[in-house]
């Protein structure tokens, strides 16, 4: 509600256009829209798949978010967003990013991406170094540079062995 | 150093030293013969990749240190030099020639049994991992080629709902298949819904985008990877493996990075129902330049 009398970002302050009772009014709707959707009802697995589709290509499977074209704005990564800011980026498409209205993606299927999402914060991590969640191509790479280094390691004790 | 006593020493005969390098060579080849055909049950009969794991590097290392002993154990480590004089030998000289040569045909002998061991180890490691590209699954060739689309398909969501021309909002972008085909490789395309008096389509494409909705293969042109990321305000398909963009309003025709084709556009039209049908299949075929040329 106090959102809509400040404004946050790109989106306007709107106290001098709408009265105290429109605000409220706009404010109960999306409360409303909010409770209409049954968050608790969403499926994790599902959610995954409908994530990886939909908005993996910018924010990144691990919602680390990543660069977009020709901008220092990068699409955010979703580590620290709550529940609702969500279903509302998801629904009104701010900033570069699209809509997405219900006709395409249905409540129970955002239930199911938000679930993915909260449960992508702190997904399980049995290695220990997740290394910003990049993946095993990243995780590839580091383990080649140690191996690398050992070697160098391997071959410097053979040289100081010899003199 | 003199030439006379080097050779004396090669006359000498083969040393204790050097059969029991033959022998560890001979069993660090068999140890990595035993784990090459251990990896090659262990990967047809699904036994799991820890034991994938275990038994390649087993054998690789293996046929390393089989590598490494014959090189320290079997190999010659001096410099043999000798004082350039005459080009011609001195008949001594060549009568000990004679000598090492024979004693030389023994040793290879030798040699011959150590090169079909390690031409066994070669050929099961290189069997297994051969063996280990069945993994890579099928080639996506023949599915590239085959028509994606035809005429009369209808658009359907990833549930397989279909499309009504006013279900997405302008500034929308979803992934869509033909009907009957979700998940399919070739068909899977973005359906973008923009401002209809912004379009710029190329010549012939008018009527494509019925209430502005826009259709594009989602495989990138440049490497096959998907193109999904669509800014908004920008109105441009980005490809998040090269950084290829795509102007959607002018037919997804390249405007900056590696990708050298437009994505390649599927005509649109609307059924009496409302929802988007396929006019007929991409303009081009989808996917990475590459696999047409390699077909």
């Amino acid at each position: 509600m106090d959102i809509v009398r400040t404004g946050k970002g790109a989106m306007p302050s709107f106290a001098k256009t709408l009265s105290a009772t429109q605000i409220s009014a706009v404010a109960a709707y999306v409360t409303t829209r909010l409770a209409v959707m049954n968050l608790a009802g969403g499926n994790l697995a599902e959610g995954g798949v409908l994530y990886r589709l939909n908005c993996a290509p910018c924010h990144r499977p691990a919602i680390r978010g990543g660069a977009l074209a020709f901008s220092r704005k990068n699409a955010p990564a979703l580590t620290h967003v709550n529940a609702a800011t969500i279903v509302g980026a998801v629904r009104s498409g701010p900033g570069e990013m699209p809509a997405f209205p219900v006709s395409v993606l249905g409540d129970q299927d955002l239930a199911s991406i938000v679930k993915y999402v909260i449960f992508m914060r702190k997904p399980p991590d049995p290695g220990g170094l997740p290394l910003d969640y990049y993946g095993p191509v990243a995780e590839g790479l580091v383990a080649v540079g140690v191996a690398l280094a050992l070697a160098l390691v391997a071959v410097w004790i053979e040289e100081k062995g010899r003199g | 150093m003199n030439a006379d006593t080097e050779r004396v020493e090669t006359r000498g005969g083969p040393s204790r030293s050097h059969y029991s390098g033959v022998v560890l060579v001979l069993a660090a080849f068999t140890i990595a013969i035993a784990s090459g055909i251990a990896f090659l049950y262990a990967y047809w009969t699904n036994a799991g990749t820890w034991l994938l794991g275990i038994t390649m590097g087993v054998g690789a290392g293996g046929l390393g240190a089989g590598l490494v002993i014959w090189a320290h154990r079997l190999m010659r480590h001096d410099e043999a030099s000798s004082p350039r004089e005459l080009l011609q030998s001195t008949d001594e000289e060549r009568q000990a020639l004679v000598e090492d040569f024979l004693t030389g045909e023994q040793r290879v002998e030798r040699r011959r049994l150590l090169g079909w061991i390690s031409a066994g180890v070669l050929l099961t490691l290189v069997a297994g991992i051969a063996s280990a590209v069945r993994s890579l699954g099928k080639p996506p060739m023949p599915v590239l080629k085959a028509p994606a689309w035809k005429r009369g398909d209808r658009v359907v969501t990833p549930d397989g709902k279909p499309v009504s021309a006013a279900a997405l909002a302008i500034g929308s972008a979803i992934t869509v298949y033909p009907e009957g085909r979700v998940g399919s490789l070739s068909g899977q395309t973005m359906l973008i819904r923009v401002k209809e008096d912004l379009l710029h389509l190329p010549k012939g494409r008018t009527g494509w985008a019925p209430m502005g909705n826009l259709a594009y293969s989602r495989i990138c042109t440049h490497a096959g990877c998907p193109v999904a990321l669509y800014e908004v305000r920008r109105h441009l398909l980005l490809c998040p493996c090269h950084q290829s963009t795509f102007a959607v309003l002018q037919g997804a025709v390249p405007t900056s990075g590696p990708a050298a084709r437009a994505l390649p556009q599927l005509p649109l039209y609307l059924d009496p129902d409302g929802n988007l049908r396929a006019g007929g299949d991409f303009t081009e075929h989808p996917g990475p330049g590459f696999w047409s040329i390699i077909a």
